[in-house]
């Protein structure tokens, strides 16, 4: 049977779906960095914060990829991501289920084994992994669609930031938004919304379908998708 | 046997709104024998709005209390209790003393010198006349000064510093007397007159309890309404509350109690 | 069993996977901790456990028996069998619950009951825990996975199955719901036993809240949902009773619940355990449970306490103080390992002042022989096993029945000179099978 949730947990189900989305996308886009330095070519590391609009104190790419990625003390990087994403599913173990919930300890685990490794590419897919693993339990082993459909919305809010920070092609933006609003129509959990930020996802979905690209700035869009749901 | 008009109001503000403001009130008489309420009005309202979902309950110490939750914003609380009591202790029933008022209780233990002060009086004698031996010892040790103390001063505290309102009288009569092996309770009512509300106590003998006054010296007699009992002022206050919100809170009180014409 | 020693570190490893961690804090700063385990189990046979089982229900009953009567009407008081300022003077006496008739007359719906295997062969009850007493979680969720990584071990299945507590202790909250969901209330995730409230609610299908998720209208108990409020039945509060209510104990509490006693005291929802059961569990009132179960059940009592001494009674006092040295004194106001003092580890001077202070204070304290338990091996890192000491805290929920968990948490002291097996003193745990002969 669907219960009814406080705001509490569905603020941590928000979240948990924002943090893990954060984890594994960021990864996936800073994995191919390691290949290209490699080669002694140049990263942007700072044009990257800029776009995340988070503080740039990195002194060179490769203290970047330390302290972005693994640093527990910073409170931008990965690594505290990992750390809030399994902070808000701890909280929620009886409505998620301890099987869900240990994949997200053990991409905790898996992020640790990667600062200490030879070759954090590889340690970095087993993070991926685990996060793909948590997604795949969530879909299957969750029975309460508005649990699932909340981890979902929170997912999908932070993958449209992160595309457009990274500047994804209209393709990926399209799918996510497209997505986004189709759980925003299945939640089944009372939860206000913010509807001119919703009625803008809707217009740019259209636009997007049509295959026509979004006819607003970058950052009013990622502005109206992140003002979407205030949790 | 006493019939008294009583008027009993209380208002709370709050420098900012607040939410989630649940609150518990013991400011209705307590019914017990000896004190009948005839009749009784209670306006409660949470902002500009009478209340409506109260609940009226029984504490562990047989007072009558008034619970109320107001979930929306709102800036003030009050209540006014109003009505007829007639006061008979002539009707007042043996009943059982509860040990817990034989013991300390958090705020009523004792300090040393407390414990030197009462085994210097003359404790020989029936309880009552032990009782208002240690309450005149008590008035005459303190003097009444508004604003030395406040609402979480211990007896032993009070005592040190010799001075306090009634709350604090009451507190260091009620821990001296039980030191003495009389059972004693703490008051909160509304005694003839008008102003604050006031604190007494009562001591127990041969199964009733009788009140005394050691802020005045007194007896607490018949010109005395009982709101609440306890076994020290944290048992009993007449009102208690918590809300969510970021705020200061102003009380202004006021009560009146004559006979009834 | 070899075979399962075998798999020690897989096991760790789902343990670390799991999650199964408790909290400690340190100089202020909360921390999490892997809670350190054992894969030899502690082995109990059926008959012996059937014994154990025999006293531990006929303990309970007469604690709860005891609990009604204190709050209620008193006749163990009357008739001298305690002397009253045990009950009045303890600090888990609460004058605030007189009177309450909880749901079905129960106040102590899960109780954890410390005992020691001595080496006379002899259970002992060390101490009753009858206000919030934790450690279930920990065997269980170890069953389980020592179940997943060596299937061999349990295959003849002579280890009695212990995974069904999350269904036990559903059904002692089923019957005494007052109508409505069943909550385990939390303090929140920096509480020592967090995973414990979260994983007992995961098994037991009640919700986890805290209590900016609860509140009290017209002496009804709701979960605020984001839709609307649903109203409790029955609430597993694991929050300390000064802390529980606002409006009724300690005012300054933030983890509390404004009214939950109004709620209480109407009938209108059930709180496990009762508040005020500390006054059964004290240290002090220990001395008389065997007169309770006399005096309530008309009974022998079945399991022993260990020898004890309660300074207040003349007798006792000039025991305790002419062989200080010898026994282990406990102060009956503190509890997790803290205020527990050996005779022999006490210089002259320290004793001269303990014994000072227990003529001073005489119901403050009581003292114990120093039972010599048996010890249980460990399986040290380099695979060697070491003798360490270790108790076992039994189960006993009570519902429509008093009925004992068919295991338990065994706490082991990881130092060898030290009895203390408390976990926030760094001790480990063990699995504990009931394991049937065949």
């Amino acid at each position: 049977m669907d219960y009814g949730l406080s705001i509490t947990k569905i603020s941590h189900l928000f979240w948990l779906g924002r943090y893990a989305a954060r984890v594994d996308a960021t990864l996936r886009y800073l994995i191919g960095w390691y290949d290209t330095m490699l080669d002694g070519k140049p990263i942007d590391y700072q044009g990257f914060c800029r776009s995340l609009d988070i503080p740039c104190p990195y002194t060179n790419p490769h203290n970047f990829m330390r302290r972005y990625i693994f640093d527990k003390k910073n409170p931008d990087s990965i690594r505290s991501a990992a750390e809030f994403m399994l902070g808000n599913g701890m909280v929620l173990r009886e409505n998620i289920g301890s099987n869900t919930l240990s994949y997200l300890q053990m991409a905790v685990y898996a992020m640790d084994n990667a600062s200490v490794s030879v070759n954090p590419g590889l340690g970095f897919q087993r993070v991926c992994d685990l996060m793909m693993a948590f997604t795949g339990s969530c879909d299957v082993y969750i029975d309460h669609l508005g649990i699932r459909n909340m981890i979902k919305c929170g997912s999908m809010v932070e993958r449209i930031s992160l595309y457009l920070s990274f500047g994804y092609p209209d393709e990926q933006l399209r799918k996510a938004v497209d997505e986004l609003i189709l759980y925003t129509d299945h939640l089944s959990l009372l939860v206000s919304m913010d509807l001119n930020a919703l009625s803008i996802l809707q217009i740019q979905k259209h636009l997007l379908d049509q295959g026509r690209g979004i006819t607003i700035s970058r950052y009013d869009m990622k502005h109206a998708d992140e003002s979407l749901f205030q949790l | 046997m006493k019939k008294l008009e009583f008027e009993f109001s209380s208002c709370l503000t709050f420098s900012a709104s607040v939410t989630d403001h649940a609150f518990l009130l013991r400011c209705l008489p307590r019914l017990a024998a000896g004190q009948e309420l005839v009749s009784h009005d209670v306006l409660i309202s949470g902002g500009k709005l009478p209340m409506e979902s109260l609940a009226k309950g029984r504490d562990s110490f047989g007072n009558t209390t008034i619970a109320g939750w107001i979930a929306e914003e709102h800036d003030s609380l009050s209540y006014a209790v109003s009505g007829v009591v007639l006061r008979d202790d002539r009707k007042k029933e043996r009943e059982e003393c509860s040990p817990c008022y034989r013991y300390d209780s958090s705020m009523t233990k004792p300090s040393p010198e407390m414990k030197a002060f009462v085994h210097q009086l003359d404790l020989k004698g029936e309880p009552l006349e032990v009782a208002e031996r240690i309450a005149d010892a008590v008035h005459a040790w303190f003097s009444y000064a508004p604003g030395t103390t406040d609402v979480n001063t211990t007896a032993a505290e009070a005592f040190q510093s010799k001075s306090g309102v009634c709350q604090d009288y009451a507190h260091v009569f009620i821990s001296l007397a039980r030191m003495a092996e009389i059972p004693a309770r703490y008051v909160c009512g509304l005694p003839k007159g008008e102003g604050a509300t006031h604190a007494w106590a009562e001591v127990w003998q041969d199964g009733i309890w009788y009140g005394y006054d050691p802020t005045r010296a007194c007896h607490a007699d018949e010109g005395y309404i009982v709101l609440a009992v306890g076994r020290d002022y944290g048992d009993c206050p007449t009102e208690r509350g918590v809300f969510k919100g970021n705020a200061f809170q102003m009380q202004q009180s006021f009560m009146q109690v004559r006979n009834c014409s | 069993m070899n075979e399962l020693l075998m798999h020690k570190e897989q096991v760790n490893e789902q343990l670390a996977r799991y999650g199964v961690k408790f909290g400690i804090y340190k100089n202020g700063v909360f921390h999490e901790r892997l809670f350190p385990f054992d894969p030899i189990p502690r082995q109990i046979g059926r008959d012996d456990f059937s014994l154990l089982e025999k006293g531990l229900r006929q303990r309970v009953m007469a604690l709860n028996r005891f609990l009604s009567d204190i709050y209620g009407k008193k006749e163990i008081l009357r008739d001298g069998i305690v002397p009253e300022e045990f009950v009045y003077r303890s600090p888990g006496y609460l004058a605030e619950c007189e009177g309450i008739q909880p749901p079905e007359s129960i106040y102590s719906h899960i109780s954890g009951i410390d005992l020691v295997l001595g080496k006379d062969g002899v259970w002992y009850i060390l101490e009753d825990n009858l206000r919030i007493p934790s450690g279930a979680s920990y065997p269980l969720i170890a069953r389980a996975l020592c179940r997943n990584c060596s299937p061999n071990t349990f295959r003849r299945n002579t280890v009695q199955d212990n995974r069904n507590y999350g269904a036990m202790l559903k059904e002692v909250m089923d019957h005494v719901n007052r109508g409505g969901i069943n909550v385990i209330f939390t303090p929140g995730r920096y509480n020592a036993a967090y995973f414990e409230h979260s994983y007992l609610a995961e098994q037991s299908g009640a919700i986890l809240a805290e209590s900016a998720d609860l509140f009290v209208d017209q002496q009804v108990l709701y979960y605020r949902t984001s839709q609307d409020p649903v109203r409790i039945g029955a609430i597993y509060r694991r929050v300390s009773d000064e802390y529980l209510d606002p409006l009724c104990f300690e005012p300054s509490s933030l983890i509390g619940i404004p009214n939950l006693m109004d709620a209480y005291r109407a009938g209108n929802v059930a709180i496990l355990n009762s508040p005020g059961n500390g006054v059964a569990d004290d240290k002090g009132i220990y001395y008389f449970v065997p007169k309770m179960i006399s005096y309530y059940l008309g009974e022998k009592p079945i399991l022993h306490n260990a020898p004890t001494y309660l300074p207040y009674f003349r007798e006792d006092m000039e025991y305790t103080l002419s062989h200080l040295g010898e026994l282990v004194i406990k102060d009956v106001a503190e509890a997790g390992g803290y205020g527990v003092v050996f005779g022999c580890d006490l210089s002259e001077e320290e004793l001269g002042n303990l014994k000072e202070t227990i003529q001073k204070e005489p119901r403050r304290f009581i003292s114990q022989s120093v039972i010599d338990f048996q010890e249980l091996p460990i399986l040290e890192d380099d695979g060697q096993q070491v003798m360490r000491k270790a108790d076992l805290r039994a189960f006993v929920l009570s519902g429509k029945d008093t009925v004992v968990w068919p295991s338990g948490l065994t706490r082991f002291s990881r130092n060898p000179d030290s009895f203390v097996v408390n976990s926030s003193q760094g001790g480990g745990f063990k699995d504990t099978w009931i394991t049937v002969s065949q």
